[in-house]
């Protein structure tokens, strides 16, 4: 029969997995925003986008610096100690992913005064696909679900394909209209955001299949 | 080829079973560390390995402990030459109340070594082996209680090595000693095993998992009346990897 020993550790790896899942949040909340700032040319939305920025880099460090105690104070080991190795890595990348999320808003604000803007629809279809990718992998993560961590990796493939054929189309329409260059520029890098989104969390499903089964493999080569 | 093979072993105090059916392969010039909860047979395991459980009224064996491939339970079986090859040093050091040379000399003594000369040889090599000679070479003559705790069971190792083993178990050997003395006495397992297997029993999982290179789990068999091994496995992938779930829960201290 196994008891309970532990309670004070634990509870700090609950508390660890909470912060976790509110880094995710705030990181899901930045990319969402930035695409909307982007796609509706919100400025006030982007500039709120990049104002929580900072609080989500302190989050991450906090997540960070409570792993390294755990580490020293604990001594863990086997799955305790995958868990608290892969939750250095995962935090790093949903810290990343807010970046993305800043870097959408900033493309906004520069590209807020182009005069003729190109259609963002399928930068908001590319953003929903991407969005319900990190969902799927949030409610893995709080589920420490490794069966679905993998099957939502292989979403990445579909986040490619919109970003390749949003970059074909856009390259058509700068071909088209030499006057389009900017904002198709503009829209090229947007969509780059949310493909490297789709590559972090699929980097966040491999550690958390780490973290769950000691296996450490790539999950979308 | 492992230095020791245990097959289908049994151990019987009297009427009560200690051990069910221990299989286990030791490799040589290795360490292997023993862990489990108290009380499910790991010391009892270790004493079958030099027969040490004879020296109590009672006691059973079935199954084959091999030795090289010699089965030491096997009749006819010279038990005092095993106990030269398959040393132990034990949980609490103890020496004899003697000299520090006396102690290591006395091995080599018991087998007919008496050349005061070829003593002094052996001797020193022991205790340079135990990293213990700088700390005695001027104190040779010195009762051998008089050193600390840690010096102690360097001695006692010293005095192991002197009669040239081939295996060396330990039981808890730094459970009594101090976290500095502990990590001298791990280091010095490390040197050893490039010439010796060793087998060590530990309740200190960070200890097993820095020094060891292989882990063996033991734990209560079902009806909780005798012990058995459930996984053995090198030593970073039972403390990253456990196979078993009473492994895991143990090793990361959820099981008591």
């Amino acid at each position: 029969m196994t008891t309970t020993i532990r309670s004070h550790f634990d509870r700090e790896l609950a508390r660890l997995a909470e912060q976790m899942l509110e880094l995710g949040s705030r990181a899901r909340r930045a990319v969402a925003d930035g695409v909307q700032a982007f796609a509706r040319n919100d400025v006030d939305l982007a500039r709120e986008v990049i104002s929580a920025d900072a609080p989500i880099n302190q989050l991450r460090y906090q997540i960070e610096e409570a792993c390294y105690q755990l580490l020293a104070m604990e001594q863990p080991v086997a799955g305790d100690l995958r868990t608290i190795v892969a939750a250095l890595v995962i935090c790093n990348e949903l810290e990343r992913i807010g970046d993305h999320g800043k870097k959408l808003a900033r493309i906004c604000l520069r590209s807020g005064s182009d005069i003729r803007p190109m259609p963002s629809d399928d930068i908001v279809r590319m953003g929903e696909v991407v969005l319900l990718m990190f969902d799927r992998m949030l409610a893995a993560m709080a589920h420490r679900d490794a069966a679905e961590a993998r099957a939502v990796c292989q979403v990445d493939d579909q986040v490619d394909a919109h970003y390749k054929q949003l970059f074909n189309v856009t390259l058509s329409y700068m071909l088209e209209n030499p006057r389009m260059i900017g904002a198709g520029t503009y829209r090229i890098q947007a969509a780059h955001e949310l493909e490297r989104v789709g590559d972090r969390v699929t980097n966040v499903g491999e550690r958390l299949v780490y973290a769950v089964t000691g296996e450490l493999t790539d999950l979308n080569a | 080829m492992p230095k020791i093979q245990v097959e289908h072993l049994n151990f019987h105090y009297g009427a009560k079973r200690a051990l069910t059916d221990v299989t286990l392969a030791i490799p040589e010039r290795k360490i292997t560390a023993l862990i489990g909860p108290s009380g499910c047979g790991k010391s009892t395991f270790l004493r079958c390995l030099n027969r040490m459980n004879d020296t109590i009224h009672g006691t059973r064996v079935e199954g084959r402990v091999l030795l090289d491939s010699q089965d030491l339970y096997a009749p006819g079986s010279d038990v005092v030459d095993l106990r030269r090859r398959v040393g132990m040093v034990f949980q609490r050091p103890n020496p004899f109340p003697q000299s520090v040379f006396d102690n290591v000399a006395f091995g080599p003594r018991v087998l007919g070594i008496s050349s005061r000369h070829d003593l002094a040889d052996i001797v020193k090599a022991s205790l340079r082996s135990a990293d213990l000679w700088d700390e005695v070479k001027n104190s040779l003559k010195k009762d051998a209680l008089s050193f600390s705790l840690g010096q102690q069971q360097r001695l006692c190792i010293a005095r192991v090595i002197a009669v040239k083993p081939e295996v060396i178990l330990m039981d808890e050997p730094c459970s009594a000693l101090d976290p500095i003395s502990t990590l001298r006495v791990e280091d010095l397992m490390r040197e050893l095993a490039r010439e010796y297997t060793i087998v060590i029993v530990t309740h200190n999982m960070q200890q097993a998992a820095r020094a060891s290179d292989y882990t063996a789990m033991m734990m209560l068999t079902d009806d909780r009346k005798s012990g058995t091994v459930i996984e053995v496995g090198e030593t970073k992938m039972v403390f990253t990897r456990p196979q078993d779930k009473r492994t895991e829960g143990y090793v990361t201290g959820r099981y008591g």
